[in-house]
């Protein structure tokens, strides 16, 4: 990496945890840990920790208890060519306090598409659930059977609309809010609507670039002149994350 | 605390030794218990930050010369 790019790649990792520190305290509260960025060459983790860099997990209070903890971590790698961090990975787990084995789990890994890039995981229990993921004698429910592994809700992984769409932290903030009337403080609806209008634009945007063919003509239907005055790169169907379960 | 903070392969592989200490753990028990949610929430911390350092290795194409030149640079 030149200099420029690990002066760049610390602006932008610090925009990021920055961010991210805004928007939990805008909802949360100013006492809520600080995001930092954990840089090693192109990589990047972003999360709250404590003083001898561990990873911490924020608290979440209902009526002044804190009876919730939410990790939130992000994976991020550094593409020289770009001007953005793309996300390697990202999850947030949400524990009731205490509880190692966590509620539910929101995780996103780049790379895949099976199990789906953006997907949900719910530990809870269902025996007619348990029973249909080792009934079949094909896929995971074999291969399940055959490691003797135990089945159990939270192995599921709920596809959540797919790489472009995917739920950001906001969402699992009001997830939290509207579900469990988590505190909030003076303000946060708006924290969070201006954030995720944000990143919505910045998911529309990468949609944008997968499909351009598509977002033409949806604006000159709707009376914009869009001309390409230089030809595009074609990406392979198989290569275009939105197209990605 | 700053918020970006620069390691070397180096350090952070001094860290997970001491991470994995202060749990008494090897990787895999750590690992293990870890997969079935069968730790204590400080050594699930521990877990999640060795899942980090470990990103952050499996990243290092560039060797430990130039990120120590970055560390040194920045922090």
């Amino acid at each position: 990496m030149t200099d420029g790019e690990i002066s760049k790649l610390d602006e932008l990792a610090a925009g990021f945890a920055d961010d991210l520190t805004a928007l939990t305290r805008g909802v949360l509260g100013e006492d809520i840990p600080r995001f930092a960025a954990l840089n090693m060459g192109q990589r990047v983790r972003v999360s709250p920790i404590t003083e001898d860099e561990k990873v911490l997990g924020i608290p979440i209070t209902i009526t002044g208890e804190p009876v919730l903890n939410l990790t939130a971590r992000y994976y991020c790698c550094w593409d020289g060519s770009s001007t953005f961090l793309a996300t390697d990975r990202a999850d947030f787990h949400l524990h009731y306090s205490g509880i190692a084995d966590p509620l539910i789990r929101f995780e996103y890994v780049r790379g895949s598409k099976e199990p789906p890039g953006a997907h949900i995981q719910v530990h809870a229990h269902r025996d007619e659930m348990a029973y249909l993921l080792r009934l079949a004698d094909s896929g995971r429910p074999k291969r399940g059977f055959r490691k003797r592994r135990l089945p159990r809700l939270s192995e599921m992984h709920l596809p959540v609309g797919g790489h472009r769409m995917r739920p950001a932290l906001e969402d699992v903030l009001l997830f939290m809010e509207r579900e469990f009337a988590i505190d909030t403080v003076h303000g946060w609806r708006s924290v969070i609507e201006e954030r995720l209008k944000f990143w919505r634009e910045v998911q529309l945007m990468s949609a944008v670039r997968d499909a351009p063919e598509v977002a033409a003509d949806v604006l000159r239907a709707m009376g914009y002149r869009v001309d390409r005055t230089v030809p595009l790169p074609r990406s392979a169907q198989d290569d275009v994350k939105l197209y990605w379960p | 605390m700053s918020t970006v903070i620069h390691k070397t392969p180096e350090q952070l592989r001094e860290q997970r030794v001491r991470l994995l200490a202060e749990v008494g753990m090897s990787y895999e028990q750590l690992r293990d218990r870890a997969e079935v949610y069968s730790l204590s929430m400080d050594e699930l911390d521990v877990w999640r930050t060795i899942e980090g350092i470990d990103y952050l290795l499996d990243g290092d194409r560039r060797g430990d010369f130039e990120a120590r030149r970055v560390s040194g640079r920045v922090r």
